[in-house]
């Protein structure tokens, strides 16, 4: 007997109002009310059953509940929305506990739905409604009115392993198999599995063995593309050159690793989640990403602790026309807001500080870039990755299995079609992040019970991958019939490469298993045996009820009964084909631009106003104030200032007690790589780098986390040759500075394709993750001016010449130019190192403090600078430039983007005793005027008045464009 | 001896480290203890000279909001515990989800009978998670020991949760306001919420707790944890 209870608020819903404002935008203008309405069912209970669960249904302060629906008919149309039964309700866990607490020992099964009513629109369009807004049919449905289920527990039946006779296939027959299952797979790899099935092991190929062949793989697992443009190797390279002695550990783990302090190593890594943000579920498939990057941490080593994520999206401006949008396309404002509810969705509740947030657009972006970066903390003794030893537990742990993200590696390894949203959904993870925060508090404590010999997470093609990495050179046996299901309705294969930011494998030794067990159990994560690692080198996965599991356990053998899923050699997926790619330097050169002259004061406000309002550096703390920055209690630089101002980087004392500082900053641009690609990886390095060092952090000790989405290159020679340049220009770039990539990602992704056929390459992107060590907080150097009377200087060491094209500036124009700054990186890091000494002498050998604020100018360039300085302190400043006025001049030193370049202040004694110009070379800086107490910019030009305007009136653009286009 | 604290855990919870180390800090012996041990009888919570229930999202704030699953284990699990320690005037603190959780409990503000809720931490009026780096807290002393000696003491602290505006039934229940939003008076737009209290204490005076996070704040927010500690030295 299912028994229901229904419940509305009784005061003003905020988030009614919310989504109503966002519907009516969205083309329901028509629509005048929305009322949500919570239904709970039970079975096993009476209804005096269902009543004493109350207490964990409504909150009779502010609902009430009635056993009938409390929505009038008459006010519109109703629609409810719950989970498909196949489906386990994610409550499930928390309610049964809650009903045994409340004295409901009866219940058997409990669900909740919601309900919709629209008031002001017609059936079909509150049909629209829903689909766009309020249901994911992956997982979710509409109840149609007046139908009940006879039960609530998860009904459905997990299909039979299904044989595939590839070795006779011809190739057409591959390839129709590919598109049929779903594999994303070229012709190469097919070929090389029929082979293995004709040749090797001649025989009848089981859908396990194909699907966990085309994920361990695709490009997103095996990095084919740049496997065989040889970047990988070229990366790898210039790390292994530099030798940095406090690197612990890179390209070998799930993240990388270097020395802190106290005996402890931090480690960073970067995600890309294009497919399921862009094409899929912006918020799911945001949350995969942060997910993605905190289990990435959790699974370096013997298991470490997340401290910090930072987020970056590029989108079309979300102010796009939805008539102009492509057909089968996801809005960007959609992509948006779901990115952003995604961000505090998954990062709040974890408790992991979002230490960055930059939103950038591009007109190409229609699948742009949805990147994370995250970084966490682990004894150094413990980070080197471990090694399963056969005879070890396969012991999964966190959420049970489901039939969401089945076949993310294989999606998010290729371009898109107006179709993807449609066809790939089942491919996108629909993530739990209690669940994940209670194994990122257990996992550190296993590990220093010496409970961990090995761990790794279910990200990409999960259990597949989970179990290959770590087993690759022994072998490993699983029993799928031992995974714990969320949904039972699945293939068996789809157990093994269903994909979850909350599930981990920990590889335990038998003698350490009832000790982990115990753990496990005791911060409410469920933990389960589910196989062994072995010593015969096959990756092994069967389905089979009929194995005791507690017996098996006392001598667990891997066992080849029941149905086979997948038995391959582990050798086999390392036999990856990668494929030819063309590469060709574009014929087609960039144009240079000369922007419209600028006379009159009113000109340069007012284009300094409309520069300031370009979305790419734009006030985006109504995005920032969304994310728990300050969680963890261990943050000394917030990125988000007094009256918004954003800083450049954020710092936190990960070690409770400790002074020990991590700094953290970010570059990223899609303009630069259009017109030289080299040239603009070597400003990336160089502008992540200066934000560090500017706030007082050692140029000998910074470590990188490089992200690179580029377009699909295997069709387009043109974007193989700019991705090759990009990654040798960073590369070589970071064996000048000698600043190590330790970590990255990569996505060859970035295209997708309308319904007529048109192709959309976003721009190839870079973004440089740049972390450092300080062994002080008090060391950090903040950014608002601190003094009226402070000098102004511009050190800009390695600048050769200032030019405008790839700026924000030109941007504005709707144009690129044709020639980036260009940098001497060995005249940088040279700069850097004297800067670092300066400060040393200056402001930390026990004599006060003389630089007084500072900031790495980059996107925006000196004026942006300049004006967030100004704006966080409340003071202003007065430049002076000794050439005498001349629009083109000017204009390239006050928006010219210096990447690399320090603006700092010092105070007027330090600044006349000349002393702090020692260390330093005289062309590599400019003394640029003073900080002034009238909250005003003025800038003078060969001693006569440009211009001076109030800070106050700069605001205006600046503060408006992302809310206004966050609410478009 | 130093004062005992218990700080107890549920998945979700995820303030408790900062939380633990200020306790320390002020001179408290601290255990996180997962709600597992105190369910199983491991630990008893009215065994401790001090609780405080931290920040976060306790098991997901599953159930009808903020607090509601962590309060059915404190009344229907724990409540015999729970209400030996309030009749001992065991001091309890609660900051953001700790707040939220005091509150569904019917701990603070007091409910008509035991582990009946008599406010809610409703949602903010922006309908957004709102997290304020430096929120403006004006402090009241009204007797209350985790406020002594702060009257008007300003705190700037980062608050940080979607859930934090005070609707209280009626007749309102009877607390003190121990921090307001913006000024002594309570400004409702320098508040993250839409509500001008910031924090609420008990009529006994050994119950408070703040939605914003005293725990992520310098000297100030010490002292509050320090008057917590020193109240039961």
């Amino acid at each position: 007997m299912i028994q229901r209870y229904y419940k509305v608020r009784k005061f003003d819903d905020p988030d009614a109002l919310a989504q109503l404002r966002l519907i009516q935008r969205f083309g329901f203008p028509e629509l005048r009310e929305l009322r949500f309405e919570q239904v709970l069912r039970t079975e096993g209970t009476d209804e005096a059953g269902v009543r004493k669960l109350l207490p964990y249904f409504c909150n009779p302060v502010n609902e009430q509940a009635a056993v009938a629906s409390l929505l009038n008919p008459d006010c519109g149309p109703i629609r409810e929305v719950s989970y498909r039964r196949a489906m386990a309700e994610r409550q499930l866990e928390t309610i049964m506990h809650c009903a045994n607490a409340l004295g409901v020992s009866e219940l058997v099964y409990a669900r909740f739905a919601t309900r919709y009513q629209f008031t002001g629109v017609d059936n079909r369009q509150a049909d629209e409604i829903i689909a766009r807004f309020f249901c994911n049919t992956t997982t979710q449905q509409v109840m149609a009115p007046g139908t009940e289920w006879d039960t609530l527990i998860p009904q459905g039946e997990l299909g039979d392993v299904e044989h595939i006779d590839i070795a006779q296939m011809t190739d057409e027959q591959l390839l129709e198999l590919s598109k049929t299952r779903k594999l994303k797979m070229d012709l190469a790899p097919l070929q090389a599995l029929q082979h293995f099935f004709k040749v090797e092991e001649p025989g009848v190929a089981r859908d396990g063995d194909i699907h966990a062949y085309a994920a361990l793989t695709s490009n997103h697992c095996a990095h084919t593309t740049w496997e065989a443009l040889g970047l990988m190797k070229r990366l790898k390279r210039a790390t292994a050159r530099i030798n940095h002695g406090r690197v612990l550990s890179a390209y070998v783990d799930n993240a990388g690793g270097f020395l802190f302090y106290g005996g402890q190593a931090i480690c960073i890594k970067g995600e890309t989640h294009i497919h399921p943000t862009f094409f899929g579920d912006p918020f799911c498939g945001t949350m995969t990403e942060f997910g993605g990057l905190l289990r990435d941490i959790m699974g370096m080593g013997q298991g470490g602790r997340p401290i910090l994520t930072s987020t970056i999206l590029a989108t079309v401006d979300p102010k796009l026309p939805w008539e102009k949008l492509p057909k089968g396309f996801t809005h960007p404002l959609l992509v948006l807001q779901g990115n952003i509810r995604g961000t505090h969705g998954w990062n709040n509740p974890s408790g992991i500080p979002t230490g960055w947030s930059q939103y950038l657009v591009h007109p190409n972006n229609f699948k742009g870039v949805a990147l994370g970066q995250a970084m966490g903390i682990l004894p150094a003794k413990r980070v080197k990755k471990g090694t399963p030893r056969p005879g070890s537990f396969i012991v999964l742990a966190g959420d049970d299995t489901g039939n969401d993200g089945v076949g993310g590696a294989t999606a998010s390894s290729t371009s898109a079609t107006f179709e993807t949203s449609l066809i790939d959904a089942a491919s996108v993870q629909h993530g739990e992040p209690i669940m994940q925060q209670a194994l990122m508090e257990v996992t550190p404590i296993l590990r220093d019970h010496d409970c961990i010999e090995a761990v790794n997470d279910c990200g990409a093609a999960g259990l597949t991958s989970s179990c290959y990495d770590l087993a690759q050179k022994i072998g490993c046996w699983i029993n799928l019939a031992w995974v714990p299901l969320k949904c039972f309705a699945m293939r068996k294969w789809e157990i093994l490469l269903s994909e979850s930011q909350q599930r981990m494998v920990y590889c335990i030794r038998p003698e350490k298993l009832e000790e982990a067990l115990a753990i496990f159990r005791t911060y409410g994560v469920k933990a389960t045996v589910i196989g062994v690692f072995t010593h015969n080198k096959r990756f092994q996965a069967v389905y089979d009820r009929d194995v005791n599991q507690a017996t098996w356990q006392t001598n667990p053998q891997a066992v080849m009964t029941g149905e086979v899923v997948a038995n391959l050699p582990c050798s086999l997926f390392k036999r990856v084909p990668l494929p030819r790619i063309e590469v060709r330097e574009p014929t087609e050169k960039p144009q240079p631009f000369t922007p419209p002259a600028l006379s009159t004061a009113q000109d340069w406000a007012n284009a300094i106003r409309q520069h300031l309002g370009h979305y790419n550096v734009a006030d985006q703390s109504a995005a920032a104030q969304q994310f728990d920055g300050t969680v963890g209690g261990e943050c000394k630089l917030h990125y988000l200032g007094q009256r918004n101002m954003p800083d450049e980087l954020s710092a936190r004392t990960p070690v409770l007690g400790k002074p020990w500082t991590i700094g953290a900053a970010v570059s990223v641009n899609q303009f630069g790589s259009q017109i030289d690609p080299a040239a603009f990886g070597r400003l990336m390095v160089a502008q992540a780098g200066a934000k560090l060092v500017a706030a007082g952090f050692n140029p000998a000790n910074v470590f990188l986390c490089a992200n690179v989405m580029s377009p699909e290159v295997r069709d387009h020679p043109e974007n193989a040759w700019r991705l090759v340049q990009l990654v040798e220009g960073y590369a070589g770039a970071t064996e000048v500075t000698r600043w190590p990539v330790i970590s990255g990602k990569e996505s060859g992704s970035c295209t997708c394709f309308g319904p007529d056929g048109t192709r959309y390459d976003a721009p190839l992107t870079l973004s440089i993750y740049a972390v450092s060590p300080m062994p002080h907080h008090h060391r950090l150097i903040t950014k608002p001016f601190a003094h009226p009377g402070d000098h102004l200087v511009l050190f800009h060491p390695g600048l050769e010449q200032i030019h405008l094209g790839g700026s924000v500036y030109f941007d504005s124009f709707g144009q690129l130019g044709n020639a980036l700054p260009i940098l001497d990186l060995k005249e940088f890091r040279r700069g850097m190192s004297r800067y670092h000494r300066l400060l040393r002498q200056l402001n930390w050998s026990g004599n006060g403090t003389a630089i007084t604020a500072r900031s790495a100018v980059s996107e925006g360039g000196l004026i942006r600078r300049v004006f967030e300085q100004a704006l966080g302190s409340g003071l202003g400043c007065s430049l002076q430039f000794n050439f005498h006025q001349s629009g083109d001049e000017l204009a390239s030193w006050l928006f010219g983007e210096l990447h690399g370049s320090i603006l700092f202040t010092i105070k007027p004694q330090a600044f006349q005793q000349a002393t702090w110009t020692q260390g330093l070379q005289r062309r590599d800086y400019t003394v640029l005027g003073q900080v002034t107490q009238e909250p005003n910019l003025t800038v003078n030009c060969g001693g006569t008045n440009v211009f001076s305007t109030p800070i106050n009136g700069l605001t205006a653009n600046w503060s408006q464009t992302f809310r206004e286009a966050l609410a478009a | 001896m130093k004062p005992q604290v218990i700080i107890p855990w549920w998945r979700g919870t995820n303030c408790h480290r900062e939380t633990k180390f200020k306790f320390e800090q002020a001179g408290a012996r601290v255990d996180v203890v997962p709600i597992v041990t105190l369910r199983e009888g491991k630990r008893r919570l009215s065994d401790t000279d001090l609780i405080v229930f931290a920040g976060g999202f306790s098991e997901g704030d599953y159930g009808w909001g903020a607090g509601c699953a962590a309060a059915i284990d404190l009344v229907y699990v724990l409540g015999d515990q729970l209400q030996e320690a309030v009749q001992r005037r065991i001091p309890i603190g609660g900051f953001c989800n700790g707040a939220q959780t005091m509150t569904a409990t019917g701990l603070l503000p007091s409910g008509a009978r035991f582990g009946t809720p008599a406010a809610v931490l409703d949602v903010n009026l922006s309908a957004l998670f709102e997290h304020w780096v430096a929120t403006k807290i004006v402090l009241h002393d009204c007797g209350n020991l985790w406020t002594r000696g702060l009257d008007g003491v300003e705190l700037i602290t980062p608050s940080a949760h979607h859930e934090g505006r005070l609707v209280c039934e009626e007749p309102t229940p009877v607390f003190d306001i121990l921090g307001s939003y913006g000024t002594y008076d309570g400004d409702v737009t320098m508040s993250p919420n839409g509500s001008p209290i910031a924090g609420i204490g008990s009529p006994d005076k050994t119950r408070a707790w703040f939605m914003p996070h005293p725990e992520r704040n310098g000297e100030v927010g010490l002292h509050i944890i320090r008057n917590g500690v020193d109240a039961v030295r």
